[in-house]
């Protein structure tokens, strides 16, 4: 075991802060329920009267917010969300996708995933895997340690191995484009997808 | 004109009608999911503190230095489970989900003025008591800006894959790759000896 796993093993919840944690936890909920339930009845009994004196401009705005605000779907946020379609991906994105025109030969789209508001498109060659990313430009550069080679052709550069190259990025200063394959690929195929990419939908 | 005014009552009697029941509706709904809410969520809560309280206080820890600190992060995150109360599809997913949001706490009190003021007069009465050799990693790595400290500690500490921290932290593959080789390269550097991180 390396010494910053020693060190982490020593840190950890005693049963005295588990149980404080928990307490203010639960009186934070009850806090909040009551709260919640306090507003509740308010709006209840509003209502009521509103009903019975035939209040009808307050029932209105009550109806109205009913209808024009329903409960969000929390659990789609801040999780890691598959998609069917690139389409749907595109709109759970608050940016505009761009997506590959041309692919590697014998690729197809599989399934595209947002991972915490970074697009990630998954195209497969029978068990291979073709990996499309863009998210929002980040600071520093890229680490291509692992691979043999590199080069940079056209402001797109190649990473990968004696055999091919196995990944290609390019940025065009807000976003980063990212292809990385199981597989190596020919210089080609990396650059004719990198140089393919625009709008979806345009 | 007798006519008329017939029609415009039998118009608002509806209408009336209608938004009294939508109204009714609204108001059962909120009872009803108001009650749900606090059945549902209490298991799930002492569940995540018992699996994953010991993993968010560790990220904590790594990014704050400061186990009072930890703890409350702890309790936010768990609170905002609470709030959120997202579905997962696995307990990886879940404790994934956790550590994101956590991350996110501590980044946000690094940034807060009032946390910079207070870190240097704050005594950490529950900090783990290292033995010199230890002490001396935990130094190294507490002088690291808090991204490496991120990678690392999930890299080592709580062996994801760099794939699976580029989706816990919201970063591309190779950037997490990149901090990860920075970040040795500066424990190295700065261990000398001492540096038992595998490359």
């Amino acid at each position: 075991m390396i010494k910053y796993s020693r060190i982490m093993e020593k840190v950890f919840l005693s049963e005295e802060a588990e149980m404080r944690i928990m307490t203010a936890i639960h009186r934070c909920d009850i806090q909040k329920l009551r709260q919640k339930t306090k507003t509740r009845f308010i709006k209840g009994i509003t209502a009521a009267a509103a009903c019975a004196v035939i209040c009808a401009v307050s029932i209105n705005l009550i109806a109205d917010k009913h209808i024009q605000n329903p409960p969000a779907d929390l659990g789609a946020q801040g999780s890691v969300t598959e998609y069917k379609t690139v389409s749907d991906l595109a709109s759970s994105l608050d940016y505009s996708l761009m997506v590959p025109d041309v692919l590697p030969e014998g690729y197809s789209y599989a399934l595209c995933v947002n991972q915490f508001g970074m697009a990630q498109i998954i195209y497969k060659n029978g068990e291979n895997e073709f990996k499309y990313y863009m998210e929002p430009a980040q600071e520093g550069e890229i680490d291509y340690s692992q691979y043999e080679n590199t080069k940079t052709e056209d402001g797109i550069t190649l990473a990968g191995n004696a055999d091919g190259w196995l990944e290609a990025d390019t940025t065009d200063g807000k976003f980063t484009y990212s292809f990385i394959s199981d597989v190596p690929l020919k210089e080609s195929d990396f650059i004719n997808t990198a140089k393919s990419l625009k709008a979806y939908g345009k | 004109m007798e006519s008329c005014q017939k029609t415009d009552s039998q118009f608002w009697l509806k209408w009336l009608y209608f938004r009294t029941t939508a109204a009714i509706s609204y108001f059962s709904e909120i009872f009803e999911t108001g009650h749900r809410e606090k059945t549902e969520y209490k298991n799930d809560i002492s569940m995540a503190m018992k699996l994953y309280g010991n993993s968010v206080l560790r990220i904590s820890y790594a990014y704050l230095h400061s186990m009072s600190d930890a703890e409350d992060v702890v309790q936010d995150t768990l609170i905002k489970l609470m709030q959120k109360d997202p579905q997962f599809e696995s307990g990886e997913h879940e404790k994934a989900w956790l550590l994101h949001v956590a991350a996110n706490i501590c980044k946000n009190r690094l940034k807060s003025p009032y946390k910079s003021r207070t870190d240097e007069l704050k005594e950490d009465y529950a900090a783990p008591k290292l033995d010199d050799e230890l002490n001396e990693v935990w130094e190294a790595v507490k002088g690291l800006a808090p991204k490496y400290v991120a990678v690392i500690h999930l890299f080592y500490q709580e062996g994801y894959s760099t794939k699976e921290i580029a989706s816990i932290l919201k970063k591309n593959e190779s950037t997490v790759r990149s901090l990860l080789s920075r970040a040795r390269g500066l424990l190295k550097d700065s261990l000398k000896e001492a540096y038992d991180f595998d490359d």
